[in-house]
């Protein structure tokens, strides 16, 4: 298992080539109980990385704890050079329009076209209307979508829906790219479907961490893989030879 | 919208949207904002109202120094100077015995023939004395009075606007039930108001915590929500301008010269200023109101 090296190590100022750090990491909810245990961890970027474990494995925590929607009860989290455990929540926004985050349930905006609800990542951050209109349509593109861009996220099937939720994680191009069982709600020819836009993403640079519980996915696509069990990191297996 | 800052735009269909998705709440809040001010304005205008009639009443009042009989036309002339230059002290009108009996035969004339049985000067000297703008309070008048008996020749001291004190103290009065009863109102207003942002902030959990994984700011994701209070308050305002502007329409041919008094919607300026305010005060308790809840309703 690869072990990260001491704090601040690399020395880069904004993460450098390993955007993802953590050293002795857990998170306790009760007193005594863990769901996640002294993880110590290492990503680099344009990586694709499987997290994988039975259902209250500590997938899900390893994920919220990465774009700070919980904190760490002990060790230190380092995303792009930051130390996440110690962040103001006035800074979280901030952290967040680095990373792009995909969930099973898609968590679109019903109200919102799939136009308006990709291009909300860009809004928060006051980007130029017509900016953010060609940056949205260039990813609409990308996961197949422009001709559906004006309509509403429940005329779409569950495949489509997933689809814009990664177009809405990728469009304000974040360095890092967490998806939580984004194929959970899919069947199997949609879940490659979708599977190969996140590959295409991390190709593209993105750092990619995708939890799945779905082994015959992890064995298909032979990427590294984090394997947790009751919240610690028992194996953290390289990539297949060729990829 | 396409033109505006993508921040902006997003801010305002947001707070649109919530506004037309929730009719009933929204409609709860901007009646009972209405209501607010309609019955705060009108207090306020009954109220400023009454203090014109008591400025305008204050305006007429004189206080009469009667002068010692003993002091010649000099001696007056010289006691009028020394009352003029006392503090708040607008104007003093020295009125001798021939213009005191001229004034009292053209009033009464011959229903009191007592002046022409008695003989010489029958009327005694008096000083009109006429407060400034900024001595008709009562108590700057005790003093006033207390100042002009002290003077040498001043024999005594007429002062016919008891009234006016009576009338200040019922207007002082009402002053207080008025701020009293305007900020439980202003409370209540305030706190329903509160409540259908909150309500707002809970049917839209879903949207706001998309807005959160997304990196939105807390001021980005309080925007809308101080805009639906913005705007329904200055919908309230409005309503309650028109409401208390057709109340004194239909109220005119009924009281007649009895709402004359009802200075605040005298004129076309008046008129805008009075609304404006209704439509500013409108505002501000709706985004009081809504930044309260937002405050307590967005706690990451």
């Amino acid at each position: 298992m690869s072990r990260p090296g001491r704090l601040g190590e690399s020395g880069e100022a904004a993460g450098g080539d390993v955007p993802i750090r953590m050293y002795h990491v857990s998170k306790s909810y009760l007193a005594g109980s863990y769901a996640l245990r002294d993880v110590d961890l290492e990503v680099r970027r344009g990586e694709f990385v499987f997290v994988t474990g039975a259902s209250g494995a500590g997938k899900t925590t390893l994920l919220k704890l990465l774009f700070a929607a919980e904190r760490p009860s002990e060790g230190q989290i380092i995303i792009r050079g930051r130390n996440v455990a110690r962040l103001r929540s006035r800074a979280i926004p901030a952290l967040r329009r680095q990373i792009g985050v995909v969930f099973q349930d898609f968590k679109l905006l019903t109200a919102r076209t799939v136009e308006e609800n990709v291009r909300i990542a860009l809004d928060v951050v006051g980007t130029p209307a017509r900016e953010a209109r060609s940056r949205t349509f260039r990813v609409l593109k990308q996961v197949g979508l422009q001709h559906r861009r004006h309509h509403r996220p429940r005329s779409l099937s569950g495949g489509e829906q997933q689809r814009v939720a990664i177009a809405r994680a990728l469009v304000h191009a974040p360095e890092i790219l967490l998806a939580d069982e984004p194929t959970g709600n899919l069947d199997p020819e949609l879940t490659v479907e979708i599977m190969d836009l996140l590959v295409a993403a991390a190709t593209a640079g993105t750092t990619v961490l995708v939890a799945t519980h779905d082994l015959p996915l992890v064995e298909r696509y032979r990427r590294r893989t984090l394997h947790l069990a009751g919240g610690r990191l028992v194996e953290d297996r390289p990539a297949g030879p060729g990829v | 919208m396409r033109g505006l800052p993508s921040r902006i735009r997003w801010a305002v269909s947001a707070a649109l949207g919530g506004l037309v998705a929730n009719p009933v709440t929204t409609a709860v809040a901007v009646i009972t904002l209405s209501a607010t001010l309609v019955l705060v304005g009108g207090f306020w205008m009954a109220l400023s109202g009454l203090e014109t009639v008591l400025d305008r009443a204050a305006g007429q009042m004189r206080i009469v120094a009667w002068v010692d009989e003993s002091l010649d036309a000099e001696a007056r002339e010289a006691l009028r100077r020394r009352v003029a230059e006392l503090p708040g002290v607008a104007a003093v009108d020295l009125v001798d015995p021939g213009e005191a009996e001229r004034r009292f035969r053209e009033r009464f004339g011959a229903r009191f023939p007592i002046l022409d049985v008695l003989e010489g000067e029958p009327l005694p000297a008096s000083l009109e004395i006429v407060p400034g703008a900024g001595a008709r309070a009562p108590e700057a008048v005790a003093r006033l009075r207390a100042a002009v008996s002290e003077l040498p020749g001043v024999e005594e001291l007429g002062y016919g606007s008891e009234w006016l004190e009576r009338y200040a103290s019922v207007l002082d009065l009402m002053r207080g039930l008025a701020v009293g009863i305007g900020a439980v109102l202003v409370l209540a207003t305030l706190l329903i108001v509160g409540s259908t942002i909150r309500l707002a902030v809970h049917a839209r959990r879903e949207e706001l915590e998309i807005l959160d994984l997304v990196g939105a700011s807390r001021a980005f994701i309080a925007t809308p929500f101080l805009l639906e209070g913005l705007i329904e308050g200055v919908a309230g305002g409005l309503l309650a301008a028109v409401g208390l502007r057709l109340a004194v329409a239909l109220a005119e041919p009924l009281l007649g010269d009895g709402l004359l008094w009802l200075g605040s919607f005298e004129g076309p300026g008046p008129r805008v200023a009075s609304g404006l305010a209704l439509v500013a005060a409108g505002g501000l308790l709706g985004l009081v109101g809504s930044a309260a809840a937002v405050a307590g309703g967005l706690e990451r």
